[in-house]
């Protein structure tokens, strides 16, 4: 916890200034970001969404499911307490994204990309190819850089035993959405707890890991 | 919001689903042509049954995915028109019907509508109203057709309004025939996924006290 609020301080003082410009690393590994992706079968999240529209706020919650079918597929699953579905999104071998389904009230055009990308930065999903930058950060930090079509995300890691602290999407040294881990996590895997926060969206999203149990599946 | 009231709605038709369970309730099943006589035995048993306090197992099976979520929690209804049901596991949320007012608690937040703000909103209301007071065959929301078995009834009914279409295409209520309570809620989606209900350890008349269905 107070890990996670140290984080949270740290993002909130760089959001008041230009996003910094950090120092090259020599650092071999990893060169792709495919070799430290989250491995999924089937993780189950609680969902909690809070945000603003017009001034008016709004809360949605549920349960969030990330699956890996085995055709490679990847699908990410909203759905309310009570079973329905908000969306349905997908990822194939080769990345492609589909929406497979969603109600009318959340088909929205930037929506979709917000989450799209927010997914994406998650489950380490990169359609450039680019290769990897490492830079240093702060004392016992460092960065892991991936460059977007737009922008860039930079995954934070711890420099002695490499877990995986949190995420930032930077557009134009503006930094866009934050990832912050309640704990580290290891490579090629999602954290227990988080929190992704959009600073230009107007919505936050706090998912919480569920316990695998025969009760959850 | 426009959004809010479209969840509280789509929260509004599983609790009426619900309700329609708890009031009274194709493999097996054979049509009932006429109905007037199961239509006036509901009635009687919603007459009867003053509340009802029920555990239940939810599970949402996506056929794509060929995955179930499961939940459970606890169901109370207390008549003419106050309905709790509270998820315990895997997680916590509540959701609370007073006449017009309803509630959702989750993770501390607490959510509140006022339903006769809204024609859907009014809609849902009339239908759970319908349900408890054993109505529901008059509802013009639904296309509602009836089958027995042995041991059960099963009501099917098809959204004709379009709200309700927009989130079901076919809600199956099945209902014991020993005291005309929902053993099971099937809740059909346009995708194929389908999410059940199931309803245990059923105790009518108990008293409850108001204060389960505040929803201040």
């Amino acid at each position: 916890m107070r890990f996670f609020l140290f984080a949270s301080c740290t993002l909130l003082l760089l959001s008041c200034s230009p996003y910094p410009i950090l120092q090259k690393a020599t650092i071999a590994y990893p060169t792709q970001l495919e070799e430290i992706q989250p491995t999924i079968e089937r993780t189950l999240y609680r969902a909690q969404v809070s945000g603003k529209v017009l001034l008016k706020k709004f809360n949605l919650s549920g349960l969030l499911l990330f699956k890996r079918t085995e055709d490679q597929v990847t699908h990410v699953v909203f759905q309310n307490e009570m079973g329905l579905n908000y969306f349905h999104f997908t990822w194939d071998y080769h990345h492609h994204f589909k929406v497979l389904s969603i109600i009318p009230q959340m088909n929205r055009k930037a929506l979709i990309k917000t989450l799209k990308k927010d997914f994406e930065i998650l489950l380490m999903i990169s359609k450039t190819g680019g290769g990897i930058t490492h830079y240093n950060a702060a004392d016992s930090t460092q960065v892991l850089r991936v460059p977007l079509e737009q922008g860039f995300v930079d995954y934070r890691y711890h420099k002695s035993n490499r877990h995986w602290l949190g995420a930032t999407l930077v557009d134009k040294r503006k930094v866009i959405t934050t990832f912050e881990f309640s704990q580290p996590v290891i490579w090629k895997d999602l954290p227990n707890h988080m929190l992704i926060r959009h600073r230009t969206a107007g919505f936050n999203i706090e998912l919480t890991k569920l316990e695998r149990t025969h009760d959850t599946q | 919001m426009k959004f809010n009231r479209w969840l509280i709605s789509a929260c509004c038709c599983c609790l009426l689903l619900l309700l329609a369970t708890m009031s009274y309730g194709q493999k097996g099943f054979t049509l009932i042509s006429n109905t007037a006589q199961l239509q006036a035995d509901l009635q009687k048993s919603a007459a009867k049954t003053q509340s009802l306090k029920s555990d239940f197992t939810q599970i949402k099976h996506m056929k794509m995915l060929d995955d179930k979520v499961r939940s459970k929690g606890t169901f109370h209804f207390k008549q003419t028109d106050k309905v709790r049901i509270e998820y315990s596991h895997p997680f916590s949320y509540l959701v609370v019907m007073n006449g017009s007012q309803l509630m959702i608690k989750e993770g501390g937040k607490i959510s509140k509508i006022n339903t006769s703000n809204s024609k859907t909103m009014q809609s849902v209301n009339k239908i759970m109203i319908d349900c408890m007071r054993g109505t529901v065959f008059q509802n013009k929301d639904f296309n509602i057709k009836a089958f027995y078995s042995n041991s059960q009834y099963l009501l099917q009914l098809s959204p004709v309004n379009s709200a309700m279409s927009g989130l079901f295409t076919t809600i199956n209520i099945y209902l014991s025939k020993q005291d005309n309570s929902v053993d099971k809620l099937e809740l059909k989606e346009k995708n194929g996924d389908y999410t059940e209900m199931i309803f245990m350890n059923k105790t009518h008349n108990l008293s409850l006290k108001d204060a389960l269905f505040s929803v201040r």
